[in-house]
C-alpha cells in the first residue's frame, strides 16, 4: 500500500480517530467559550491518543485480541463515558463558562501577521510532508519502540507468554512505558498492515497539537499578538521539529504531554472568577495528563512531580480560595506524588544507577553547552533563565511564577542523574541530555511567552 | 583627529538600529565563509601531526571484517590536542559511520569515540577536549568506516590547542557546509565554533550588546520604551536563528526526499549501514520463510538488534554470545569469521565448538545464508563459552 490513498487511511486512523476519540472526552471545554475550544483542540490528539492507547493496554492485558473494531469501538465508548461524566459535572454545575469577553484586539501590522502565520504554517506543513516520506531511521525505535509495536500488531496481543520468543514484543528493553509503541501498533493495527513509513504519523499530530495548544493558551491568557509569537518559537525549535520529522523517538511526545500539563495548570491559575470557566475544570484534565506522564516514558515520573510542585505553591499560596479548591487541588497532588514515589522505586530497581556525591564535571560541562552553545534550543536556555533571574521579585506569587517553577523543577532530578551517577556517560558523550530537557523544552516556551508579554504590558501601562 | 572620531561616532552610532547591527552581524559571518574557503593552512599553528595516505597503515579488524587506517608512530600526549580531524574522500561519508579508537599509557583498554549520525560532508572532527579517557600518551590511534569494507580515509590530523587552531577548525567547518550538516535526534547542529565558541553562543552575545546598545541609545526616551525595545531585539534574534534553522531543515529535507521520492512506500532497510546490510536482509527475506527460526552471526549488535526487526516475523534464537542455542532453522553470518565452513562436507564450525551439518542457500560479499540440516557434536578440544 503505498501513494496518496495510503497516506489519506494513515491521516485518517493515527490524526482523525484519534482526534475523534480526544472530542468526545472533551465535549464540556469544546462547547464552552472560544478560549476554551481552543485549549481543548489543542489537547484534542494527546487525550485521543492516550486514551486508545489505554483500551489497548486494558485489551491486551486481559488477553483479548487488539484487533481495530474493538479497540476503535471500546476506545470511543470510554471517551463517551468520560465525556458524559465531565459533561454532567462541569457544564451542568455551571463549572464552564459559556460566554467570552472578547480577546484583546491584534496591535501587529497586519504584514507582519501574515508573516508570522505563514511561517508557522510552513512549518506544520513540511512536518507532515517530511513524515509521509521517510521510514523509521532512528536507533531507539528500533531498538525498543517499533520492535515491540511491530509485533504487537502483527499479532495482535502484548504477548505475555515468557516463554514466547517475543515476550512483551521482544525490544532490546521490554521495561519501557507502553504508549509510544502502541500508538505505532494502532495505526498499523488500524490500516491493516505495517508500514515503515506511517506508524510515523502520530509524531506529526502531536507537533500540530502542541503548536495548537501553546497559541490557545497564550491567547486565552495574554493575547493572540502573544499567542503568534508563541507558536512561531515552538513551531521552529529546532530539536522539538527534529523529533517530530525523526519519528520514532518516545522524547517529542513526552515533551507535549508535560506542555499541557504546565499549559492546564497555568490556564487553572489564570482562572478568573465567576466569569471564567472554573479553575476545578481545569484541574480534572490536569490530573489526566499529569497520570499519562509515566506511560510515555520513564522520565515522567520527576515529570509529574514538577507538575504536582506548582499545584502545590498555588494551594498554599491561595489565601482567598474556598477550603473545597484546596482540598481538590491538595487531593491532586497528593495522587500525583503516590504514583510517582510507586514508579521511582520500580523504575531505580530496573536501572540500578549508581549514584555518588562526586560531581562529574564533565557532564555538567556538556550539559551546558548543550543548552547554552549549541543550535537545539535557539535561544531558548538564555530567555528562560535570563527572564526568571530579571523578573525574580514579580515572579514570585503568580501564576507565570508557578509555571517557571513547574518547568525548572526537573532540572534538579535531571541535573542530578547526569552529574552525580554513573549515568554521566550519556551527558559526557551529549548521548542522552538533548532528549532529557527537550521533554521541558516546550513548557519552557510557554513561560517565556507568557513572561515576557508580562513585561510588554506593564511597559504600556508606565 | 576630530574629524575622525566625529566620525566613527556617526558610524557608531548606526548601530542603534538593531536592523542594521543585526546585518553586520549577518555581513560579518558571511565575509569568513568567504575568507575560509581561501585555504586554512596559511593561517598558520601546523596541527601537531598529519598521517596521509603515504604515512597512513591500514589493516583489517578480524572478526566484524571491516577495515581500519591507524596513524603510524602515534605517540603523543593527550593533553597537547583538543581532538582529531578525519578527512574522506568527498562523497564518500553519506550514510556511514566514522569510528576512532585509542589506546594510551594510562589505559590499556581501547577507548571510542564516534561520529554516529549523517555524516554528509568530507570530514569529522572528533572533539575529546572533554573526554576523560583522552589523557596519558596516546601510543595507538585508530580510525574504521564502520559497516563498510571499503575505507575512504585520506588523512588523520592530530589538531593542536590555541586560538589560531580554534580559528582554522571553525573556519573550515564554517566552509565546508557545517551550517548544513547533518541532523540526529540527539543533536540537531552541533554548530561551528570560532575560538571555541558556538555560533549559537556567538549571536546571543550579539544579541547582548545589541540589547545595552539599545539600553544606552535608549536611555532618553524612558524605561517602558527601553524595555519594549530589548523585547523587540530578542524576538529579531530568535527569527535570525531560526532562518539558521530553516535552511538547515531544508537542505537535509531536500536530500532525504531524493531518497524517499514516493510516499508511503520506503522500507526501513534504506536507512541502514551500507550496501552489503541491505543485500543481506534482502536474501534473508527472499529465502527464509516467515515461519523459520534464525540465528544471526555478526559481531556488532546493532546489526542484530535491526536485523531482529527487519527480519520479523522470523524468529531470532539465541542470544548475542551464542550461548544456549537452540537449533536453528537458517543461521546468517555477516561479517563474523570466528568460525569454519568445510563447504565439501557441508559442515560449519563455530567458534565455540558447536558444529551443524548446512546447505548454503546464498553467499554475498561479506554474508552467507545456510540453511541447517542438523546439529552435530561439538568439536572436541574447544571450550564451551
Amino acid at each position: 500500500m503505498n501513494g496518496y490513498g495510503a497516506v489519506a487511511l494513515g491521516v485518517l486512523v493515527a490524526g482523525v480517530f484519534p482526534c475523534m476519540v480526544g472530542a468526545l472526552c472533551l465535549a464540556p471545554w469544546l462547547a464552552g467559550r472560544t478560549g476554551d475550544r481552543l485549549v481543548a483542540a489543542g489537547l484534542m490528539y494527546p487525550a485521543g491518543a492516550t486514551l486508545i492507547s489505554l483500551t489497548m493496554l486494558g485489551l491486551g492485558l486481559l488477553g483479548l485480541p487488539l484487533d481495530r473494531r474493538s479497540i476503535g469501538a471500546l476506545a470511543l465508548l470510554a471517551a463517551a463515558v468520560l465525556g458524559a461524566v465531565a459533561w454532567r459535572a462541569l457544564v451542568t454545575g455551571g463549572a464552564v463558562a459559556g460566554e467570552s469577553p472578547e480577546p484583546p484586539p491584534s496591535g501587529l501590522p497586519r504584514p507582519i501577521a501574515i508573516g508570522l502565520g505563514t511561517l508557522v504554517a510552513s512549518k506544520i506543513v513540511f512536518v507532515f510532508f517530511d513524515v509521509v516520506r521517510k521510514p523509521i531511521e532512528v536507533w531507539d525505535a528500533f531498538a525498543v519502540w517499533t520492535m515491540r509495536a511491530k509485533v504487537w500488531s502483527s499479532r495482535q496481543s502484548l504477548v505475555l507468554d515468557p516463554a514466547d520468543p517475543f515476550y512483551l514484543g521482544g525490544g532490546a528493553r521490554t521495561d519501557y512505558p507502553p504508549h509510544v509503541s502502541l500508538l505505532h501498533a494502532w495505526v498499523a493495527i488500524g490500516i491493516g498492515e505495517w508500514n515503515d513509513v506511517l506508524v510515523n504519523l502520530p509524531w506529526a499530530f502531536y507537533y500540530l497539537s502542541a503548536v495548537i495548544l501553546i497559541y490557545a493558551v497564550v491567547r486565552r491568557a495574554c493575547s493572540s499578538d502573544w499567542a503568534m509569537v508563541g507558536a512561531v518559537g515552538l513551531s521552529g525549535l529546532p530539536l522539538f521539529v527534529i523529533h517530530a520529522t525523526h519519528a520514532g523517538y518516545a522524547d517529542g511526545i513526552l515533551a507535549v504531554h508535560f506542555l499541557a500539563v504546565a499549559a492546564l495548570g497555568y490556564t487553572a491559575d489564570c482562572a478568573r472568577g465567576r466569569a471564567d470557566t472554573d479553575r476545578v475544570a481545569w484541574l480534572v484534565l490536569w490530573v489526566g495528563f499529569v497520570l499519562s506522564l509515566p506511560l510515555v516514558k520513564l522520565e515522567g515520573v520527576p515529570l509529574m512531580v514538577a507538575g504536582a510542585l506548582g499545584l502545590a505553591a498555588r494551594s498554599s499560596g491561595t489565601s482567598g480560595g474556598s477550603a473545597k479548591r484546596r482540598a481538590t487541588a491538595l487531593a491532586a497532588v497528593a495522587v500525583t506524588v503516590a504514583v510517582a514515589v510507586v514508579f521511582a522505586l520500580f523504575n531505580q530497581a530496573l536501572r540500578n544507577y549508581v549514584a555518588s556525591t562526586e560531581l562529574h564535571v564533565g557532564a555538567l560541562r556538556a550539559v551546558l553547552l548543550d543548552l547554552f552553545a549549541q543550535g537545539n534550543w535557539n535561544i531558548l536556555w538564555f530567555l528562560f533563565w535570563g527572564l526568571i533571574a530579571v523578573r525574580f521579585r514579580s515572579l514570585r506569587g503568580s501564576a507565570a511564577g508557578r509555571l517557571a517553577l513547574v518547568v525548572a523543577a526537573p532540572f534538579v532530578p535531571f541535573l542530578y542523574v547526569l552529574c552525580f551517577t554513573d549515568a554521566w556517560r550519556f551527558a559526557a558523550n551529549q548521548t542522552a541530555d538533548s532528549r532529557l530537557f527537550l521533554a521541558v523544552a516546550p513548557a519552557a516556551v510557554l513561560f517565556v511567552v507568557v513572561a515576557m508579554a508580562g513585561i510588554w504590558r506593564q511597559a504600556r501601562r508606565r | 583627529m576630530c574629524k575622525a572620531a566625529a566620525e566613527a561616532s556617526r558610524w557608531w552610532s548606526l548601530l542603534d538600529r538593531p536592523w542594521i547591527a543585526l546585518a553586520a552581524v549577518v555581513l560579518g559571518w558571511s565575509c569568513a565563509v568567504v575568507f575560509a574557503s581561501a585555504g586554512p593552512t596559511w593561517l598558520g599553528a601546523a596541527p601537531l601531526a598529519v598521517w596521509d595516505e603515504s604515512s597512513l597503515g591500514t589493516t583489517w579488524k578480524r572478526d566484524a571484517g571491516d577495515r581500519w587506517a591507524y596513524a603510524v608512530h602515534a605517540g603523543f600526549a593527550a593533553a597537547d590536542s583538543p581532538g582529531v580531524w578525519v578527512d574522506v574522500e568527498p562523497g564518500r561519508a553519506g550514510e556511514v559511520q566514522v569510528q576512532l579508537r585509542w589506546r594510551s599509557s594510562d589505559d590499556a583498554t581501547w577507548q571510542i569515540a564516534v561520529v554516529p549520525h549523517h555524516l554528509s560532508r568530507d570530514h569529522v572532527f572528533f572533539d575529546l577536549s572533554h573526554d576523560p579517557s583522552w589523557r596519558g600518551i596516546v601510543r595507538q590511534l585508530f580510525v574504521a568506516i564502520v559497516h563498510d569494507a571499503d575505507l575512504p580515509v585520506r588523512r588523520i590530523v592530530l589538531e593542536r590547542y590555541g586560538a589560531i587552531a580554534a580559528l582554522r577548525r571553525a573556519l573550515r567547518e564554517v566552509a565546508s557546509g557545517e551550517l548544513f550538516g547533518g541532523q540526529s535526534t540527539v543533536n540537531v547542529l552541533h554548530g561551528p565554533t570560532l575560538l571555541g565558541v558556538s555560533l549559537t553562543l556567538w549571536i546571543a552575545a550579539t544579541l547582548g550588546v545589541l540589547i545595552a546598545i539599545e539600553i544606552v541609545a535608549a536611555r532618553t526616551a524612558g524605561r517602558a520604551i527601553r524595555f519594549r525595545r530589548v523585547l523587540l531585539a530578542l524576538c529579531c534574534g530568535w527569527l535570525v536563528l531560526d532562518l539558521r534553522f530553516s535552511v538547515d531543515l531544508a537542505t537535509n529535507a531536500a536530500a532525504d526526499w531524493l531518497r524517499y521520492p514516493t510516499l508511503a512506500e520506503a522500507d526501513a532497510v534504506a536507512t541502514f549501514g551500507g550496501p552489503q546490510f541491505r543485500a543481506m536482509v534482502e536474501s534473508v527475506r527472499a529465502h527464509v520463510p516467515p515461519d523459520a527460526s534464525m540465528a544471526i552471526l555478526s559481531n556488532d549488535p546493532l546489526h542484530v538488534i535491526r536485523a531482529k526487526y527487519l527480519f520479523y516475523p522470523r524468529t531470532l534464537v539465541g542470544p548475542l554470545r551464542l550461548r544456549n542455542w537452540r537449533r536453528p532453522d537458517y543461521i546468517v553470518i555477516y561479517r563474523y569469521s570466528a568460525l569454519s565452513y568445510d563447504s565439501a562436507k557441508g559442515i560449519l564450525t563455530l567458534g565455540n565448538g558447536r558444529r551443524f551439518r548446512v546447505e548454503q542457500v546464498d553467499a554475498r560479499p561479506g554474508m552467507g545464508l545456510m540453511r541447517v540440516l542438523r546439529g552435530l557434536p561439538r568439536q572436541r578440544g574447544m571450550k564451551k563459552p
